[in-house]
């Protein structure tokens, strides 16, 4: 006789990969994981045996991240020749569909190597009319496909007779009005980056200003964990040391932990140290990966200036509605959609990186049908 | 390779009542853990990392082994000392750090 499962549930199945180098070196750069991922919804720094945290580190992003939220547009808009010449070929644009849930609803998104993706139900998807491929994680009874237009490509322009399909399909068969996160990084910087926002107002549609949220918070008598960031860590000692962080940047109990106590046995396995003070700093709202960049960059400087200071923390968390993680990786939303990475930088020019993306694997039936 | 899985969760409860400790939360955790898988199920180390009195609101943290059994359990619960509850899970992770917040039902404006 068949007896179902009763017992031994295992959890989703989940992905860290860890990489260390040297950010001095450009063989071991982390530059890729910064650069690839294109949607950042939360940023937060961590700075131990800190008080005063310097102004160019926390103008970082509090200047010039200004983003639009673009109301009621229709996706033809985005395939619209002005609108490709004036802001995709130049610059770096990334749009992405406000309020719509990757697991059940139509999204949006436009990277900046130019490519449109659309992550449509089954129904949308018919209706379309367009090529694409079921969602490599409803491959095997798809209801979920993505397509991909590549909006650089130079057969992409009106008068061929693909442009002239796309732009006729996303017209006439798709009737899909959808909410905009836009934010533009201009080629040059006597080009301001509103002018993005200005397009889309004479076109008539309604755009809202949004500004990013900033959060400090100073601790105080805060142990810190010791960490080595040499070549040959463990794996298992970097998740205790992310764990750590974690417990900190939101705010849980991290001292009355006790192998008795009821409540909370978290203790931290590392060795810690008293450093006093600790900075976490905190914001949410739509960066560009060059706005992250920027603020890596004043973080690598300043932790070269500071020497005594055992590590600095750079946490990025992405949308966890976004179509693509890192480049044009599908993502999905499972249990969570979690696409984050996080860096520890020493002062000896050292880094750990550690990458994490939702499970990707869905538990598999064992019953017959 | 992950060790622990983190719940945010909070208690909503029909009718309002008197304050609930952080003890009285862990111990009604454990005891829907007991009545679901019994007491095997009940020896799972939770911890409660973070609890609000005022908003009932917890991160939680369970061996990854046991994550199904706890939100199943957590799921499933029906009453908290005879008062209608639920607990609404909003997010669940084994990177502590995506509990920060979450970008569903973020007002950008």
């Amino acid at each position: 006789m068949l007896c179902p499962e009763v017992w031994n549930f295992s959890p989703p199945a989940c992905n860290f990969k860890f990489k260390r180098g040297n950010f001095n070196e450009l063989k071991t750069q982390c530059i890729d994981l910064i650069d690839l991922h294109h949607f950042n919804y939360l940023v937060s720094v961590v700075l131990p045996d800190t008080i005063n945290v310097p102004e160019v580190i926390t103008d970082a992003l509090n200047e010039d991240c200004d983003y639009y939220r673009v109301e009621d547009i229709h996706v033809s808009e985005l395939v619209n020749k002005d609108f490709i010449e004036i802001f995709v070929k130049r610059g770096h644009l990334i749009i992405l569909s406000d309020g719509t849930n990757i697991d059940t609803d139509d999204c949006v998104a436009l990277i900046p190597s130019g490519h449109l993706v659309l992550s449509l139900n089954r129904q949308t998807y018919q209706e379309l009319g367009l090529e694409g491929k079921p969602s490599f994680f409803s491959r095997s009874k798809p209801n979920r496909y993505v397509v991909q237009v590549d909006l650089k490509e130079q057969y992409f322009t009106p008068g061929k007779k693909y442009y002239n399909r796309v732009q006729h399909c996303l017209k006439e068969n798709l009737q899909l009005k959808l909410n905009l996160l836009v934010a533009w990084d201009p080629p040059e910087e006597k080009i301001c980056p509103s002018s993005v926002a200005a397009y889309f107002s004479s076109r008539g549609h309604k755009v809202l200003l949004c500004q990013p949220r900033f959060s400090r918070q100073v601790s105080y008598n805060v142990k810190v964990p010791e960490f080595f960031l040499g070549d040959n860590g463990d794996d298992d000692d970097a998740l205790e040391l992310i764990e750590w962080l974690g417990a900190f940047s939101i705010g849980a109990d991290l001292d009355s932990g006790a192998p008795d106590n009821f409540v909370n046995t978290y203790q931290c396995p590392l060795e810690t140290n008293d450093v006093g003070a600790a900075a976490h700093l905190q914001w949410t709202g739509y960066f560009t990966y060059s706005q992250i960049h920027r603020l890596f960059d004043r973080l690598r400087q300043y932790v070269l200036q500071r020497t005594s200071i055992p590590w600095i923390s750079l946490y990025v968390q992405g949308f966890a509605d976004s179509p693509v993680s890192w480049g044009l990786k599908e993502h999905q939303f499972y249990t969570n959609g979690d696409n984050n990475y996080v860096l520890f930088l020493h002062p000896t020019g050292n880094y750990l990186a550690c990458s994490y993306i939702s499970p990707n694997k869905r538990p598999k039936s064992k019953t017959k049908k | 390779m992950y060790r622990f899985y983190y719940f945010d969760v909070s208690l909503e409860l029909e009718q309002d009542t008197t304050e609930i400790s952080a003890v009285y939360f862990k111990n009604h955790v454990m005891h829907l853990l007991n009545i679901l898988f019994g007491e095997d199920g009940a020896s799972t180390a939770v911890d409660v990392l973070k609890y609000d009195e005022l908003s009932r609101r917890a991160i939680l943290r369970c061996p990854s082994a046991s994550y199904v059994k706890l939100r199943s359990s957590l799921t499933l619960c029906e009453k908290f000392n005879n008062i209608r509850c639920v607990y609404r899970i909003r997010n669940s992770s084994p990177c502590l750090l995506s509990l920060l917040n979450t970008s569903r039902g973020y007002n950008h404006y």
